[in-house]
């Protein structure tokens, strides 16, 4: 899962930073509206997370032109401002939640798990395929019910390939969702990790969990 | 104490007048006194020369009856002016030769006569009777053999005394009468002047039982009653500036504190998610986390509060009590499960209550919130919804059966920050502005909210919300 955050306090924006990456969220951290509407254009985001008070222009008018852009990426507004107007203006001007200061880490976890349930079509927090099982809650995946103990790149890998299951996904969709965009793009890194993680689930079964699409990526299907 | 304004003022005004009336009536009374001495003097000068001048001009030997007609003539008209005038003409030798109108006594004539001819004698003088003054005048003549003859007129002044006494009547009568009315009336405009100085005060008052700001009336009278109003009314513009700049001073500090409060809760619940601490370190954390959390409600609610306090605009709509109840106690249930609280409720269907719905869930909400807090585990709470036919007014009771607010506790908790004893020693800390919020609410609403409690036995609050009515029927 890979997270736009606009924040503009310096210290709020490190904690959550921190806090997705507790999650293995990749994410992509800025102060600027200007610079979020740039950055929600040019990538791939699963979830933004957007403050209102921003020094250039607020999280109102940021909302407004990523939606003017038609990118459908669920917004989740993040402000001290509670009031019921405030909330009302930001569903309206295209975010999908609103979350007033303070909150509690959990309570902002659960949302974006939602938010980007509701972009993949999930209703709960457990995806399951076949006799794999992903928590994303609680960050674990298991097999037959024994936990596979995978590390956080594995499951956030694992995530993405179980949510677009039965679909192709390509390595750049993987750079994009799985990593930050300070990834670099020529390494092998993600074939290094879908190895990992191929070991992990698959030891003890003959059966191939992840494919490999020959020069385009990889996929998990319902069916063998 | 002292006297009031009104009354200073009217005592001022009357003493004032009261002396100007006394100087005045006394000078008055000297005036008319010596004018009229003045006057008399003079009419009796002027009809002693009168007979003279008459007498000169007839022969003197002419009979005693005729001088009789002609002296009674000439004084007549000189006795219209000051009242009867007596007359005594002497010849040469100074014997008389006539008298008129002579009531005189022997007594008088010598007196006279000894006047007449001493030879430094004023022009007029006054003779002493008992009983009575006489004023006199002479006039001479010339007599036909060369000689000279006198004419003596004079009056008695009783006549004078009379019309003075009669003044002093009147001035005695008429002063006191003048400084009464003038006293009365002074109270009256006094207490006329004063009177838009006691709708000041009165509004004054006011201000202090309806705690709000508002600006008196100015009247357009242009005068000093319109300027302390006009000061009044800037003040109350000052204060309310200054009561704002504080508030929102505060709501900037707490929506500033929300950042840092957000920043130290999440990485509290950062270090808590990850594995391998103590039991210990976990309880330590979490006591932590729950002072974060109690801060951050104490933000939220001063905001919260702050705000209804800087806006007095409720937004009104009609909604049916029922569902607001409903609502509200679902929002409750999973606090009610957790404490073991059973939560109830029954109310009238239909009741429509004109109102902030989201500021009355919220008043609801608040009360609700601490009858769970201070119900025993297995006890119930009772939220009913009724309607006052008498105040028209939409009742809302939430009733527990908890361990109850002393005596002594009961009168400060709608105070702000005010937290009963055995609210301090709860895992749970409120921010001590619930039941501030909900009277906040209620009063904004023209409501009223009442709480009765015995401990050991249960509280009831009581919020009465006016203008409810039942709903038409539908269809």
């Amino acid at each position: 899962m890979r997270i736009l955050l606009v924040e503009d306090d310096k210290s709020l924006q490190r904690t959550l930073t921190k806090l997705f990456k507790t999650q293995n969220f990749a994410v992509d951290a800025t102060e600027s509206g200007k610079q979020a509407v740039f950055l929600a254009k040019t990538n791939d985001f699963d979830v933004i997370v957007l403050d209102l008070m921003l020094p250039d222009i607020d999280g109102f008018e940021v909302c407004r032109r990523i939606r003017d852009e038609k990118l459908p990426t669920p917004i989740l507004m993040l402000t001290a401002l509670d009031e019921v107007e405030n909330r009302i203006k930001g569903l309206d001007t295209g975010a999908d939640d609103y979350l007033p200061k303070p909150f509690h880490a959990g309570e902002l976890l659960a949302r974006i798990r939602a938010l980007s349930r509701r972009a993949t079509g999930e209703k709960t927090s457990v995806i399951k395929v076949r006799e794999i099982e992903l928590d994303t809650a609680a960050r674990k995946a298991f097999r037959n019910g024994k936990d596979l103990k995978l590390s956080g790149k594995e499951l956030a890998l694992l995530e993405h390939l179980l949510v677009n299951r039965n679909k192709i996904v390509t390595r750049a969709e993987l750079a994009e969702h799985v990593w930050d965009m300070n990834f670099d793009p020529r390494s092998n890194v993600i074939d290094a990790f879908i190895k990992l993680l191929r070991k992990k689930i698959e030891s003890g079964t003959r059966q191939k969990l992840v494919k490999t699409v020959r020069g385009i990526g990889y996929t998990i299907s319902d069916e063998e | 104490m002292r006297l009031p304004i009104r009354l200073r003022v009217a005592l001022y005004v009357t003493f004032t007048f009261a002396a100007v009336i006394v100087v005045l009536g006394f000078a008055l009374m000297e005036l008319y006194e010596r004018y009229s001495k003045r006057s008399f003097d003079v009419t009796l000068q002027a009809a002693a020369s009168s007979v003279a001048n008459r007498l000169a001009k007839e022969n003197m030997h002419v009979d005693v009856a005729d001088i009789s007609e002609d002296v009674g003539e000439t004084i007549s008209s000189f006795e219209s002016k000051i009242g009867i005038i007596g007359v005594g003409i002497f010849d040469g030798s100074w014997k008389q030769i006539f008298s008129y109108n002579d009531k005189a006594s022997i007594a008088i004539r010598a007196e006279i006569k000894n006047w007449a001819r001493a030879d430094d004698r004023k022009e007029l003088t006054t003779v002493r009777l008992p009983g009575e003054k006489y004023r006199c005048a002479l006039a001479n003549f010339e007599i036909t053999d060369g000689s000279q003859g006198t004419v003596v007129t004079f009056g008695s002044l009783s006549s004078i005394r009379e019309s003075i006494e009669r003044m002093r009547t009147i001035i005695f009568i008429a002063a006191p009468l003048t400084i009464l009315l003038v006293g009365v009336g002074s109270i009256l405009i006094a207490r006329r002047a004063l009177r838009p100085l006691e709708r000041i005060a009165s509004s004054i008052d006011g201000i202090q039982v309806e705690k709000s700001l508002e600006k008196l009336e100015v009247p357009e009278t242009g005068d000093e009653i319109k300027k302390v109003a006009e000061s009044f009314n800037s003040l109350v513009q000052r204060i309310g500036s200054l009561i704002d700049t504080q508030r929102n001073f505060l709501l900037d500090a707490s929506h500033e504190l929300k950042t840092p409060l957000t920043v130290i809760q999440t990485e509290m619940e950062m270090l808590l998610m990850k594995p391998g601490l103590s039991a210990a370190e976990r309880a330590n954390l979490r006591q932590l986390l729950s002072e974060v959390e109690y801060a951050s409600k104490l933000a939220v609610d001063i905001i919260y509060l702050s705000r209804l306090e800087s806006s007095m605009v409720v937004e009104m709509r009609p909604f049916n009590l029922g569902t607001v109840l409903e609502e509200v106690a679902a929002h409750h249930l999973s606090l009610a499960k957790r404490k073991n609280v059973n939560l109830r409720i029954k109310y009238e269907p239909d009741i429509v209550v004109n109102a902030d719905d989201n500021l009355l869930k919220r008043a609801v909400s608040n009360v609700i919130d601490n009858s769970i807090k201070f119900s025993h585990a297995g006890g119930e709470v009772w939220v009913t919804g009724t309607r006052d036919e008498k105040l028209s007014a939409a009742v809302v009771t939430v009733e527990d059966r908890g361990e109850g607010i002393s005596s002594e506790e009961l009168p400060r908790i709608f105070d702000k920050f005010y937290r009963t004893k055995s609210s301090r020693s709860m895992d749970e800390k409120g921010s001590g502005l619930g039941l501030s919020i909900a009277k906040r609410i209620v009063e904004q609403h023209g409501g009223k909210i009442e709480i009765e409690s015995r401990p050991g036995v249960g509280t009831t609050v009581r919020i009465d919300i006016p203008e409810a009515r039942i709903a038409a029927p539908s269809g």
